[in-house]
């Protein structure tokens, strides 16, 4: 194909888009307007509660699991939550400072590069966080015994406990297999659920997008 | 005052709405999407509009915010398709029905399908070059330097020539 002719068609394209809205542009809307603050302004008190909750929970299985060093059980679901906690914290600050970066009049390499990091970043984090649940209730479970009854669950019970842990492993595997060895149908389903609700797999497309970028910044 | 720049916004994307259209129709493919994209748009740069800084181009702020936001909602789209066109169906939608031109109407899919066929920032580096901006300008709307625009424009340029 030849310049003159795309540059052609190109005029032709814009001229007949041009007629298409001849109406005029009365897009922006205050509703619509007051929308987008609104997301935005959820997303961000949303972090700043995550980072507050992080925070105290963090805090609370620091102190529980130095009280309870003579009980291996109970001080390692200590570390256990502490560690969960810290690992919210830092993602609840990584995607603030993040998103604090985005504005749309930056320009178009660099802002696309941000909104990929972000996603990357959500995508790498938010697996380990979810999946994390299916095991973390259980030494949640044996701290709450331990604070409201004041029982040592495993020291009790450790065949309970061990029940916990081969449910929570079951069905964490079950979750992976979903994610990764499903049916392909089956698999898309849950990948497209997952990617819907900002809860993971979008590792893959956000890789791709700085992938291109790093291609498209090459000379 | 908020009147007063409502006022001056408005003309100001009165007065330039066509990259609003061009920017929608390089990177939807459904008129629902296009004319939805579009709204985005306006939104985002009415949102925009208190941080513009007038000692700056106006168009090329227009075209970062009309770009970012395209190709944001294009990767977003990406992963859940909303809504599928064949090309000769967009072709259709977006002809004059009042002439007829075959020759226009191929070189018109002929430009639809090397449009997407390219990446999201290529799509962004061909709409601009096929508007004719500076390579300074596009620079400053992609972030990238000057050398690398001369350079890609040379790529794009020769893809197009290879394009049957």
């Amino acid at each position: 194909m030849e310049l003159d002719d795309i540059k052609s068609a190109w005029q032709a394209l814009d001229r007949r888009l041009e007629r298409q809205h001849a109406l005029g542009l009365r897009l922006f809307t205050e509703g619509r307007v007051t929308a987008a603050k609104a997301r935005l302004g959820w997303f961000i008190a949303g972090k700043w509660l995550q980072l507050a909750l992080a925070l105290a929970l963090t805090i609370f299985a620091a102190t529980f699991w130095i009280a309870e060093r003579g009980h291996a059980a109970l001080m390692l679901s200590g570390i256990a939550l502490h560690v969960y906690g810290v690992a919210l914290a830092i993602s609840g600050v990584m995607e603030l400072l993040l998103a604090i970066r985005i504005r749309y009049a930056t320009p178009v390499v660099t802002l696309q590069r941000y909104l990929a990091h972000l996603r990357a970043w959500r995508g790498c984090m938010m697996p380990w966080l979810g999946l994390s649940h299916w095991l973390l209730w259980v030494p949640a479970t044996l701290i709450g015994f331990r604070v409201t009854t004041g029982v040592d669950l495993w020291a009790h019970a450790p065949r309970v406990v061990i029940s916990f842990l081969v449910a929570g492993s079951v069905g964490l595997a079950a979750t992976l297999w979903l994610i990764h060895a499903s049916p392909a149908r089956l698999r898309r389903r849950v990948r497209d659920y997952l990617d819907r609700t900002n809860a993971g797999c979008a590792i893959l497309g956000a890789q791709g997008a700085l992938d291109e970028i790093a291609r498209f910044e090459q000379e | 005052m908020a009147t007063d720049a409502r006022q001056e916004f408005g003309e100001l994307l009165e007065r330039h709405r066509a990259i609003v259209f061009k920017v929608a129709g390089t990177y939807c493919r459904h008129p629902d999407d296009r004319a939805d994209l579009a709204q985005e748009i306006a939104t985002q740069l009415w949102r925009a509009w208190p941080r513009y800084d007038r000692a700056r181009s106006f168009t090329t702020w227009m075209y970062r915010v009309a770009l970012n936001v395209a190709i944001s909602s294009l990767r977003s789209r990406g992963r859940r398709e909303r809504h599928v066109v064949p090309l000769d169906e967009r072709v259709h939608d977006v002809a004059d029905d009042r002439v007829t031109d075959p020759d226009g109407d191929r070189r018109l899919r002929t430009l639809e399908r090397f449009i997407e066929q390219q990446e999201p920032l290529d799509r962004a580096l061909l709409l601009l070059y096929l508007e004719d901006r500076s390579q300074r300008e596009i620079a400053e709307i992609l972030g990238i330097s000057e050398s690398n625009v001369s350079t890609k424009i040379h790529r794009l340029k020769q893809r197009i020539r290879s394009e049957p």
